[in-house]
């Protein structure tokens, strides 16, 4: 089975295509950006799918990540996994961007038996995170749901053991309980081939929905009008 | 029509996302140049605006994210038409919201990418321009009276890509100025059919509003001032009565035909010193090209100055995709096609040569 992944949830844009028959990565590509996605993706596929060796008809299977992250962001890769799925009648496989960091972190553990799970936060901006929490074994399963959380919030969840702690708020977070967290401070943000290397255990679940976390800015309008007459 | 025949048809599949209308279509444009709609799903999305009073950006990117590729589905379906038979994409590119147009965007570049063809990244004003060409046929050069929610703007249409601004509003959009007054007087939104109707069973003769920038060189639009003349006259009045806001929409609604009008006879004129010759034809197009009066004005005008009318069925006036796939078919025609790193633009005049206007914001 080819897998085509892509992210552009956070401060990056990423793209990798996988082969589950022992190949494994056969190319990807990672480029770290705040904005500029929209651009950069598309043509980051083509390359990563011509790298690969392959066309998209060889491709059996789209992964994505669904947030969280900016909402422009997470609208990008969802927009394009959605065009990919309808142009080449495939399914979609999802991830949340914080899960996608876990599986990087998961990749460095092997030397550290003391790490009992991994916690992943991101900078959502306003002063809070976006946090989720994984078992370290058993495929990475979510001990939580995603959230978006303050820093201080985030790092009282972790109750039992050390847990391994990445994401581009990771310090925010751990410096409320030091003790606690393993900070891996290289790994800030999701590469799509971890993504990749996810998705053959995914089961496909329709169509893929961007997960905000947080409601559009928005406040209803009132005191506008001027008085009508009352019956 | 035999296959040979169709076989000279290129297809185009057209998406808009740049306000509140997700929209898909499929045309078809013969090697003779003339067009014909396949399909054209608009899935207005004001429901979800409607308790804000307005479009929120954030909730109008999302609603396009989450529909957009069932509404490519069903235009397909509805067309009978599969991608392998798709020679073309196009999308609006701008101007428009920026979340709503990368949606649209990137969901183009995909299926281009993906399908091997050609990407058209589309001006949505420009595919408001060129609207008359699929519908009735017309060649430029005309003059355009381009009149929407965000826009207001005349144009010398020279043809595909090749615009002189004559004149733009220098403060609200005409549809801009219908939805404040509706807002204003308690009307539903938007404001432009409710005006409307209110003001044909109002008397324009009671509340006499201001005709803004009448006689001025340019041919310039202004609507602020006029909403704040509404806004005095019904203070006055209030609480207003159902005949007061019925009198007060007419007034208004009076003072815009009489502005659009004016303006729109300096066009002319500055048109035909382009052209060295009279205009012959004389186009409306954009949301607020569905009023009725308006309508009538502007056929009136046109009688007057010898010169043909044109405006595209009211479904074609707001925002639809069967005008972006009609403005990709043109583009593509003359080989103007996107890279798969196109841009979008939120800000994208059709005359970028032309100078902003005296006070004029984002929409001049």
């Amino acid at each position: 089975m080819n897998i085509l992944a892509f992210d552009t949830c956070l401060d990056a844009c990423s793209a990798a295509v996988f082969s589950d028959g022992g190949e494994g990565v056969r190319a990807c590509a990672f480029e770290p950006m705040a904005t500029g996605q929209a651009e950069r993706l598309i043509p980051m596929i083509s390359e990563v799918v011509d790298t690969a060796g392959l066309t998209f008809e060889d491709v059996d299977r789209i992964a994505v990540t669904v947030g969280p992250g900016t909402f422009t962001g997470t609208r990008i890769a969802i927009a394009a996994a959605r065009a990919l799925a309808l142009a080449m009648n495939v399914p979609v496989v999802t991830a949340t961007s914080l899960a996608v960091v876990a599986q990087q972190v998961a990749r460095h553990l092997n030397n550290m038996p003391d790490v009992a799970a991994i916690a992943v936060a991101a900078d959502a901006r306003r002063g809070q995170v976006y946090w989720q929490r994984f078992s370290r074994g058993g495929g990475l399963a979510a001990l939580c749901e995603p959230q978006v959380l303050t820093p201080e919030e985030a790092a009282s969840q972790a109750t039992e053991g050390i847990y391994a702690l990445a994401g581009s708020a990771a310090d925010a977070v751990a410096r409320h309980a030091p003790a606690k967290y393993r900070v891996f401070a290289s790994i800030e943000l999701p590469r799509a081939e971890d993504l990749a290397a996810m998705a053959p255990h995914i089961l496909p679940a329709g169509s893929p929905n961007p997960l905000y976390l947080r409601p559009a800015d928005a406040k209803p309008q009132v005191g506008k009008s001027i008085a009508r007459v009352t019956i | 029509m035999s296959p040979s025949e169709m076989a000279h048809e290129t297809i185009i599949l057209g998406i808009e996302t740049s306000c509140d209308e997700t929209a898909a279509a499929v045309v078809a444009r013969d090697s003779a140049g003339r067009g014909r709609i396949l399909s054209s799903i608009v899935r207005s999305q004001w429901d979800s605006h409607r308790p804000f009073g307005g479009v929120v950006p954030e909730i109008a990117a999302r609603a396009h994210a989450e529909c957009l590729d069932e509404l490519i589905r069903d235009a397909m379906a509805e067309a009978g038409i599969g991608f392998e038979r798709i020679d073309a994409v196009s999308a609006a590119a701008g101007p428009g919201l920026i979340g709503g147009l990368i949606v649209g965007v990137v969901t183009a570049k995909t299926i281009a990418l993906v399908r091997g063809i050609p990407l058209v990244a589309v001006n949505h004003l420009e595919a408001h321009a060129l609207t008359v060409g699929l519908t009735d046929g017309l060649d430029p050069p005309y003059l355009l009276l381009l009149v929407s929610g965000g826009h207001t703007q005349l144009l010398l249409v020279h043809g595909v890509d090749h615009y002189t601004r004559l004149g733009t509003t220098i403060d609200d959009a005409l549809g801009e100025a219908f939805d404040k007054t509706a807002k204003l007087l308690g009307l539903p939104q938007p404001g432009g059919p409710s005006v409307e109707k209110a003001a044909k069973q109002g008397d324009a003769s009671r509340f006499v509003m201001p005709r803004p920038m009448l006689g001025r060189e340019e041919a310039h639009f202004s609507f602020a001032g006029l909403k704040t003349a509404v806004r005095q006259r019904a203070l006055q009045h209030a609480p207003l009565s159902d005949n007061d806001v019925n009198d007060l929409c007419a007034g208004f609604e009076a003072a815009v035909l009489a502005s659009v009008a004016d303006r729109c006879g300096r066009a002319f004129d500055l048109a035909a010193e382009m052209l060295g010759e009279p205009v012959a034809d004389f186009v409306v197009a954009g949301g607020v090209a569905a009023n009725q009066a308006l309508r009538q004005t502007l056929r009136d005008l046109a009688e007057s100055r010898g010169s043909r009318f044109h405006v595209p069925p009211v479904e074609l006036c707001g925002d639809n995709a069967a005008m972006i796939a009609w403005a990709g078919a043109e583009r593509l025609a003359r080989g103007l096609v996107s890279p798969l790193d196109a841009k979008v633009h939120p800000r994208w005049p059709l005359d970028a040569t032309a100078p902003r206007a005296i006070g004029a914001g984002v929409k001049a």
